[in-house]
């Protein structure tokens, strides 16, 4: 008997103006309904989920269409984060993503396929619950935890999202 | 409140064996062994084109199961791999859950350990490209051809 599950962990780091690095914290994520929904649609019919058109700047809006790691401050804005991923493992992919250049909290994350608009990517994996942030759950998640002051980033750091996506054996 | 911070993946098999007056043997293996393929296959999803979907499944009972197609193949005890005729159903009350049934007929087979039957994609050679799972548990079967096996397999996936 083997089962497996999907789990996801977020690193928060951040980069000082002179160079020092400094690990903020470590959450773990959330599984939307959508991806949840869209593995056992794609055992019946091939279904898109490749993360292939990544985010390549640190735009407020982040670009229709592209997929990565975006976040939104607590003004409700969306930005994009410089996304890219690697496959370590048969059973790991990791994105990072970058930002700086502008003063934000980063209020929640998502990581998704297919930025459309304001707050309706299609997001897989997200710091707070459902990706997309279009049908509203009540889960809160370590990242919740994290104080204000953790959250909160000057125009001259640079942050470093880290996030590992996962398939282990339990 | 379910924890959605991880996602899982299992699933169980379901074996009936109706005879020619109509009567069943039921053997539910409760839960199946996922395959590291199918583990593997998630992630290569989210890097690059990778189809797995049970999409071009088998519909015959033939000897050996067709290249190229997808489905739940059962061997002959130390011989050769047949083709179950098989059908999806797509996720609906459960949203992450999917349904294979295949059904077998018509040729005496015996099916003794679980590592005889099998549910992948796009088989070549009698193995699959992709192993989605094996049964974890399976009773010897000696099978009749006047006899008929259906195998459903539900794979589920489900926060966790």
């Amino acid at each position: 008997m083997k089962q497996y599950k999907i789990v996801g962990t977020i690193d928060l780091g951040v980069t000082e103006s002179d160079g020092t690095k400094k690990h903020v914290a470590t959450v773990k994520n959330q599984i939307s309904f959508a991806w949840l929904s869209r593995l056992g649609q794609n055992l019946i019919e091939d279904r898109d989920m490749i993360m292939n058109n990544l985010f390549g700047a640190n735009t407020q809006y982040p670009v229709d269409g592209e997929d990565g790691i975006a976040f939104y401050d607590t003004d409700g804005l969306s930005y994009s984060m410089i996304t890219t991923k690697a496959h370590p493992t048969a059973n790991t992919v990791v994105f990072t993503g970058t930002f700086t250049g502008t003063a934000v909290i980063m209020n929640s994350l998502v990581l998704g396929l297919g930025w459309i608009n304001q707050g309706t990517i299609h997001g897989f994996f997200s710091s707070i619950g459902e990706g997309g942030f279009t049908i509203a759950q009540s889960a809160g998640t370590t990242w919740d935890n994290l104080s204000t002051a953790q959250k909160t980033f000057t125009a001259v750091q640079a942050v470093t999202i880290v996030w590992t996506v996962e398939v282990i054996a339990y | 409140m379910k924890n959605k911070s991880s996602a899982g993946i299992c699933g169980f098999v379901k074996a009936v064996v109706t005879d020619a007056e109509g009567n069943e043997r039921v053997h539910l293996d409760e839960q199946n062994t996922i395959h590291a393929n199918y583990r593997d296959a998630l992630c290569d999803a989210l890097m690059g084109a990778n189809n797995i979907a049970l999409d071009n499944v088998f519909n015959g009972n033939a000897t050996p199961p067709p290249n190229g197609e997808d489905g739940i193949a059962i061997k002959d005890n130390g011989a050769v791999w047949y083709e179950m005729d098989c059908d999806t159903t797509p996720p609906s009350r459960a949203a992450g859950d999917v349904v294979i049934v295949g059904v077998f007929t018509g040729v005496a087979i015996d099916i003794t350990i679980a590592a005889e039957v099998v549910l992948g994609h796009n088989f070549n050679a009698s193995v699959p490209t992709t192993t989605i799972a094996n049964p974890t548990t399976w009773p010897v079967l000696n099978l009749l051809a006047t006899e008929t096996l259906t195998i459903t397999w539900t794979i589920k996936h489900f926060y966790s």
